[in-house]
This record gives C-alpha cells, structure tokens and sequence, in this order.
C-alpha cells in the first residue's frame, strides 16, 4: 500500500497517537454517568473525536493523492529551540544577564546569516534593556549575575 | 442611565493619565508590529500578556486591545509601500496599494487607509457601545446548555475559516481542548495528565502556549525565507488625498464599515475575513471607472476600512459573552482570566469601568492612531530597514522572560520549546495553529457547561435540542459543517481564500 498523501497520513497519525495516548490515560479516571459527568468523561470523548479524525486522515492518504511534506529544515528550528533551552538552564544558576546573552548568541546562530561581532552588541543592547525594562521598570524578581 | 451617559462614564475611566498612556503605548506597539512584518498582533499581545498582570484589568485590557487595532493601522504601511502585509488582514491592502505606490500615489494610499480606518473605528465603536449591552443583557438568561452549543458553533466558524483541510482544523480544536484540560479538574479536585509534575498542576500556561505557537513557531518559520528584499524607495509626497479621491472612496468606506462590522461580530469573524469580503464587494458594485487591481484608491479604503471596523467589533462576542471570535479575542480573554475577571455578560455590570473605559479608549486610540501615523509615517517606513536576524533574537528574548515571569517558572520555559517543536511540525503539515488556541481557551469551559447541562437535566442530553437558542446554534454548526463538506463549495472556498 503506498502513501499518496503524505502530509495527511503523518498528520492522522499524529492525531491518532495523540488522541489514544489521552483516551488511555483519562480512562484512569472515574467516568461518572450521564448525570454526573466525571473527570475522564469529556477528555475520553474529544480524544475519541480526534483519533477518529486522525483514522480518517490517514486512511484517506492511502486512496487520494496529495501534497509530499515541505522539507523540515533542521537546523534553524534545532539551533533556535536549544537557544530556549539554554536560557532555562542558565537563568537560575547564572543570573538574567548572561543567560540573555547566551540566548542571543545562541539563537543568532539559527539565521542565515550570522555576523559575531553584531550579534554580540545585540545580546549586551538586549540584556541591558531587559534589566531596565523587566526588573527595575516592571519590578519582577530576577536575580541578575550568579550567585557565588 | 442611556449609552451617551455611559459613554461619557467610560470617557472618565479612559482619560486619566494612567489609561491614556497604556492606550498611546497599545497603539505605537500595534502600529510598530503592524509595520514589522513578521511580527503579528497576536505574537505580540501573548508576548505582552505577562507584563500587564501588574497593572489591573482597564489599563491592561486598553493596552492590548490597542494593539490589535493599532497593527490593523500599521499594517497597511508595509502592505501599500513594500507589498508585503505586516500582518494578515492587509493581504489584501498590497493588491491595490502597492500598485498606487509604483504609479507614484504611494501618498493618498497611506492617507485613505489611514481615514478609512479611522472613520471604521470609531462607528464600530458606536456599534459596540450600543450593540453590546442589549446583548450582554440576553446572554445574562443564557442555560449551560446555550452556553455549550454557543460555544461549539463559536469553534465551528473557526474551523470553517481557517486554511485547508477541514478534518485537520477539528482535529487541531480538539487537540487544543485536551490540552486546555491538563491540570486540576475544577469539580473533582482530581489532576488530569499531570504525570506527576507538580508544575501541571494549574495546567499548561496560556501564555506558554501562546508564545510556543505565535511567536517563536512564527520565527523559526521566517527564518527559512531568504532575508526580505528593499524597501520601495519612492518619495511618498502629499499624504492627503485629493477631494476627487475622496468623493470616489466616500461610499466605499461607508459601505465597508458597515460590512466589517458585522463580519466582526460573527463567531470565527475579525479582522481578516472582513477585509476581504469587503474588497471582493466593491469589485462587484464600485462605479466605473474601475480600476481593482491596478491601482484602483478603492481597493486601499475598502479592506482598511473593514478591518479595523471588524478588529473592533470582534470584541463584542467576547465582552458580552465569554466567547472569542479569534485568536487575539482568546488572548484577551486569557488577559481577563489572569486578572481574576470571568469572562461574560456580567463584566459589564460588576466591571462598568472596564467595559465602558475599553471602549471609549477605543474612540481615543483610533484618534491617536491618526496622529501616529499620517505625519510619522517616514519613520515607520524606516524601522522596515531593521533586518531580521536583529529581530528575531530580541522575540526571543521577550518570549523567555515573559513565559518564565507568569510563574516563576523554569519549567513554563522548556514548555514554550516543546510546543514550538510541536507547532513547528504542524504547520509543516499543514495543521493551523488558530483552531487549536481557540479550543484550549475553550476547552475547559466546554466541558464545565457540558456538565452543568447534563446535571440540570438529570442526564438527559436532549436539553441541547429542546432549548431553542442550544438548538438553533447546534443547527447552524452543523449546517456549516455540511456545506463545507460539499465538494463544489468547498472549492469555491479554497478559490476564495486563494484570492
């Protein structure tokens, strides 16, 4: 059997994965009846509605024919999202300013594009305004250099 | 009291210095993402949404709504003199206005847009203050029931008008319920999906979801286009347009008022689709000498018109009944719900200041709106030269502080990655990400009326067709449905949106 649409047919798998993983889950919680919904009752039938949405996706993809998935490009989104992730690790340890820098640098380097010396004016302009603007403008509560 | 007396309360509450000035700061941050392409009112009111936990419901709500009207405005710059939208509603603005701009009339182009926004807002704002309270005052009899069909047929419309596949876009609202109900069940106390995490708990932060899927999904989007082409350097000359363009636009622009905002009140309406409904309409029915789609001063007023008129009734479902048309209206209410505030028809008589003072900011805004763009416009014109890769890291930047400083919380950061790498791949196939928000603001209220319902009936499900407002909704949801399954129509509409 071959795959004719595959944007569709990765997608229904997707709902169905996603829509069964909460069925499963959700039966764990009491069901109630028709009077008294229960806490598993709504989610139980949405995941239902979107595993079968997801069947008739996938199936579909088999018959007609549609788009092939647009290439993902890796690096932009890779490079991008551990920018994020780098800041969550540093922000505790290492205060707000550098981990502004540090996911400015990083994230700079997800662009076509990078120039150092720029980027890293940019990451300094950045966190200097951060601190003006969120901690001492807005008043949130962030320490700003590591604590040592 | 009559709507005149309320009006001039809400003037009081939106005068003071205080409101004024997150009213002016709404409006300049609207018309600066209006103008930055790339960058939409819906990324920017979620990136937003953390700072105004400080500042209470009327000065935050002014602030925000600010900006959706205010990019409305800001928009069509980038549309008409680099023929790109700064955001969606000015697709359409490009056809004409950036023609007008290469027959060197790039002026009058930005000057009409500017007035046929400014006249839209300010009847929508009229249309608000006297459409609404009448409204809120039905809703106020509305059963759970209602409420439950109300809001099904409000995410039936969303799906009917977002792009593609029609199985995809119900899939996504129901991919965006179960996520709405991660955390403490209300009624029981029991926690859903939390997998032991303390940190779901309260759920999945709205704010975390709304960065993930408009700000930083947007970015890494943008970031495999080529790096955009040079500004349409052409002088912009006398802003003003001539009496003769006037005289010409006059109708138009009464014309798409009024359809913006009707299609503004509509569940799934806004901004978006009035724009090109009312472009489609003056096609058909301007007087000759037609000349859409070269260059033609009617096809600038007609779709900023309407979709500053449409931006601003949307508000109108979502004050009066808790129910968000779009996606910026679901983030609105998320602004509400973070300040303590239950969305819905008794805002307006326990918040009068915060109902009145939104709207008559509203007059002011589009007032300031006028000022900040007929005389600035070189200066916007400008910030078009700031090349991307200096923008996207500063979204960043604003992502991760702001998902972080709801809670505190590392763990919200991480969350935003994950859901970028989710909503990443969804677009890639195709799945919009605008159904799904809406279903996660939805959701829980869903599914709270749903059991409201069913324990006021002793279980019996037939309350959503005997109740005649549950029944009606329930018919158009499901009309709208089927319609759209037909494969003539559905063609039409791919045409449409296609247009």
């Amino acid at each position: 059997m071959n795959i004719r649409a595959p944007k569709d047919f990765w997608s229904g798998l997707f709902f169905i994965a996603v829509g069964t993983f909460f069925i499963v889950v959700a039966s764990g919680y009491r069901i109630g009846d028709m009077h008294r919904l229960g806490p598993g009752m709504f989610p139980i039938l949405t995941g239902s509605l979107m595993a079968l949405l997801g069947v008739v996706l996938a199936g579909r993809s088999l018959v007609i024919d549609g788009e092939p998935v647009a290439r993902l490009h890796g690096r932009p989104i890779g490079i991008g999202l551990l920018g994020i992730v780098v800041f969550g690790l540093l922000l505790r340890p290492a205060g707000l300013v550098l981990s502004i820098i540090a996911l400015v640098c990083v994230s700079a380097l997800a662009g076509k594009q990078f120039k150092a010396v720029e980027t890293l004016i940019l990451a300094v302009i950045l966190a200097g305004l951060s601190v003006v603007v969120f901690v001492w403008i807005v008043g949130m509560e962030l320490p700003l250099w590591p604590e040592w | 009291m009559d709507t005149l007396s309320h009006l001039a309360f809400g003037l009081g509450v939106a005068l003071t210095w205080q409101n004024l000035a997150y009213c002016f700061a709404g409006c300049l941050l609207g018309t600066l993402v209006g103008v930055l392409p790339g960058v939409g009112p819906v990324t920017t009111v979620a990136m937003l949404l953390p700072f105004t936990f400080g500042l209470g419901p009327a000065p935050a709500l002014i602030m925000l709504a600010g900006i959706y009207y205010g990019a409305q405005y800001g928009g069509s710059t980038t549309a008409i003199l680099v023929n790109i939208p700064g955001e969606s509603s000015s697709v359409v603005t490009t056809i004409d206005g950036y023609q007008m701009a290469r027959n060197g009339r790039a002026g009058p182009a930005l000057g009409i847009a500017a007035i046929g926004s400014f006249i839209a807002g300010c009847f929508a704002t009229l249309v608000i203050a006297y459409f609404a309270p009448p409204l809120a005052e039905v809703a106020l009899d509305f059963a759970p029931a209602d409420y439950f069909s109300l809001m099904v047929l409000g995410l039936v419309a969303s799906v009917v008008l977002a792009r593609g596949s029609l199985i995809k876009a119900i899939a996504m609202v129901c991919f965006g319920i179960l996520l709405g109900l991660i955390g403490t069940d209300v009624n029981t106390g029991t926690i859903r999906f939390g997998f032991g995490w303390p940190q779901l708990t309260d759920g999945i932060g709205f704010v975390a979801l709304a960065m993930a899927f408009f700000g930083v999904t947007d970015v890494l989007l943008n970031l495999e286009q080529e790096e955009q082409q040079d500004v349409f350097a052409a002088r912009i000359g006398n802003i003003l347009p001539s009496g003769e363009d006037m005289k010409v636009c006059a109708p138009t622009i009464a014309r798409s008022t009024l359809l913006g905002s009707i299609l503004g009140i509509l569940p799934g309406g806004g901004a978006l689709l009035a724009s090109f409904a009312a472009y489609m309409l003056e096609k058909k029915i301007a007087k000759p000498p037609r000349s859409f789609g070269s260059g033609d001063i009617r096809g600038v007023a007609a779709p900023e018109s309407a979709n500053n008129a449409g931006a601003q009734t949307s508000f109108i479902p979502m004050l009066t009944l808790g129910v968000p048309s779009n996606p910026t209206m679901a983030m609105m209410i998320g602004a509400l719900m973070i300040q303590g505030i239950t969305p819905g028809p008794g805002v307006m008589n326990e918040r009068p200041d915060l109902f009145w003072g939104l709207i008559a900011s509203m007059w002011i805004g589009n007032l300031m709106l006028l000022v900040l763009n007929l005389p600035l416009v070189g200066l916007w014109i400008r910030l078009l030269a700031i090349p991307y890769r200096l923008l996207y890291p500063a979204i960043f930047v604003f992502c991760c502080i702001g998902a972080y400083s709801v809670n505190n919380e590392i763990f919200d950061v991480y969350t935003v990655a994950l859901l970028a790498g989710v909503g990443y791949v969804l677009l890639k196939l195709d799945c919009e990400p605008a159904p799904m928000v809406l279903g996660f603001v939805l959701g829980p209220m869903l599914e709270e009326n749903l059991r409201r319902a069913m324990m006021l009936s002793f279980g019996d499900p037939s309350v959503f067709v005997t109740r005649p407002l549950s029944a009606v909704c329930l018919v158009l949801a499901v009309l709208a449905l089927v319609v759209l399954a037909l494969p003539a129509l559905r063609q039409k509409r791919e045409e449409a949106m296609r247009e």
